[in-house]
């Protein structure tokens, strides 16, 4: 509980910058709550973590390209380069498509994931024991 | 407790209230002394009494009327029907008499003009029946006895007669009581309305000035947001089956058409010329500069872009875009670098001179 708590805490600033409109309206009760558990419709905590990282992905990624661009290059001048790579650190960290981490949609499970179905193997296989994946067979040969 | 004791009391004064003047009247008017006036509960019993004795009293009535009623009811029933009737009246078992056939018929109960009348029906129906003639005769002689018994005795009521009588009755649907306190009628009932929209209209609301809400009340934006949602979904109903569910998303039109190409849903881009994703030269040509470093970079990106079939033509504009704005941005460290020839140029937000 402690640990949901400091999340919350930290989590504040990012929160504000991103959900600035609904706090200045007249009338928003915003106190946060820290004694009730948070509801969502996540697995776990990691899951929400890796849907931000995500969501800043899609937002940064043409910035992030360009920057990159100019990062790695030997043909503009070193200054050039150089700015380029400042400003590519100003980016957030989590806008890095590196860090976003192909978890299963269900157990929010990090290793072992069918990427087609966007499962983890133990989910695949049971659903595939069950008939709910088109066009999936036990294999025999 | 001792209040609902009380209330009761009170209500069954009121009920008895009118009863209780009925007798006592009653009584006034048949006893020429007036009773003292009692405690309460004595009072109560008697008037419960008198309550029971009345009803006694109003059902012999009852029944004295529906007796009189009876009686010339049957009476009448018994001249207006035929002789063979379709009630089930006690008929009279005929016996055969041997009379000598040269006497007149003579008969001590019934009239003579009777008898004149019935030689009269006979000679017009057959002349030779004698037998005619005896029977209507026996029948009515038998009819006269009846008669002169029920008269003589005391009226019982036949129950086969009463209950036949009541049956008549009930088919014709006699109303006995009427209820006294009939229902008030409404107003609004009185007027038949035709046609709903047909009439002018009653300007009631005319002059009416409904007072808005003074400025913005502190709203409950999730609550807002949670009833929106409520409301569309009673509007709309979700599919109850799968066939439901795939029609919605047919219409939506979420689901793959057959024959299956492969470029569903990219109808606007396949409308774009290839020409336009490859040749992106036109884009560099006002501000880029025909060579040098800057140049050359460039190149690479238009290159790279040309190549890219997952971009639209608008997000490859908007690349270029950027870097145009970079490099302005950063002029100065060109011309130091020695990127840009540093050239005073009359024309603006150019690299190139």
């Amino acid at each position: 509980m402690a640990t949901t708590i400091m999340n919350r805490l930290f989590n504040i600033p990012s929160l504000i910058c991103q959900n600035a409109a609904q706090l200045l309206k007249n009338g928003a009760n915003n106190a946060v709550k820290l004694d009730q558990p948070v509801r969502n419709n996540w697995t776990d905590w990691r899951m929400i973590k890796d849907n931000k990282r995500r969501k800043l992905l899609v937002q940064h990624a043409p910035d992030r390209l360009r920057m990159q661009a100019i990062k790695k290059n030997e043909i503009l001048p070193a200054e050039i380069i150089e700015i380029g790579q400042k400003m590519l650190e100003q980016l957030p960290r989590d806008s890095g498509i590196t860090r976003v981490r192909n978890r299963c949609a269900i157990t929010s499970r990090p290793r072992g994931i069918v990427t087609r179905w966007r499962l983890s193997r133990i989910v695949w296989r049971s659903l595939a024991d069950y008939n709910k994946l088109s066009g999936v067979q036990r294999a025999m040969w | 407790m001792a209040t609902a004791l009380q209330n009761t009391r009170m209500l069954l004064r009121r009920t008895l209230s009118v009863k209780k003047n009925e007798i006592l009247a009653r009584n006034i008017c048949f006893t020429s002394t007036l009773k003292s006036k009692k405690d309460e509960g004595t009072l109560k019993k008697d008037d419960e009494a008198k309550e029971v004795a009345a009803k006694n009293a109003k059902q012999k009535e009852a029944k004295a009327k529906l007796n009189m009623l009876l009686e010339a009811m049957s009476k009448e029933s018994q001249k207006a029907f035929p002789a063979e009737s379709e009630l089930a009246l006690a008929t009279p078992k005929f016996v055969k008499k041997n009379k000598p056939l040269k006497t007149k018929l003579i008969s001590t109960k019934i009239d003579s003009e009777m008898l004149q009348a019935v030689e009269n029906v006979s000679k017009t129906f057959s002349k030779e029946n004698e037998e005619l003639k005896k029977n209507l005769i026996a029948k009515l002689e038998s009819i006269t006895d009846e008669s002169e018994v029920a008269r003589l005795e005391p009226f019982k009521p036949d129950k086969q007669k009463t209950a036949d009588l009541n049956s008549l009755l009930n088919t014709l649907k006699v109303d006995v009581k009427k209820p006294k306190k009939k229902a008030p009628e409404s107003h609004l009932a009185a007027v038949k309305i035709d046609n709903v929209y047909g009439a002018d209209p009653s300007g009631i609301f005319r002059n009416a000035n409904f007072k808005e809400e003074s400025g913005t009340v502190s709203k409950l934006t999730t609550w807002e947001i949670l009833y929106q949602k409520e409301l569309e979904l009673l509007a709309t109903q979700p599919p109850s089956n799968g066939f439901q569910q795939m029609i919605l998303w047919t219409k939506q039109g979420k689901v793959w058409q057959f024959p299956i190409d492969n470029e569903q849903g990219l109808e606007e881009e396949a409308q774009v010329g290839f020409h336009e994703h490859v040749f992106l030269e036109p884009y560099l040509k006002p501000w880029c500069p025909r060579r040098g470093p800057v140049r050359h970079f460039m190149e690479l990106i238009t290159v790279g872009l040309s190549k890219n079939p997952y971009l639209t033509v608008a997000q490859k504009k908007e690349h270029i875009n950027w870097f145009r704005n970079f490099f302005d941005a950063q002029r100065s460290i060109l011309i130091e670098t020695g990127a840009i020839p540093d050239v005073p140029s009359k024309s603006p937000p150019s690299l190139s001179a």
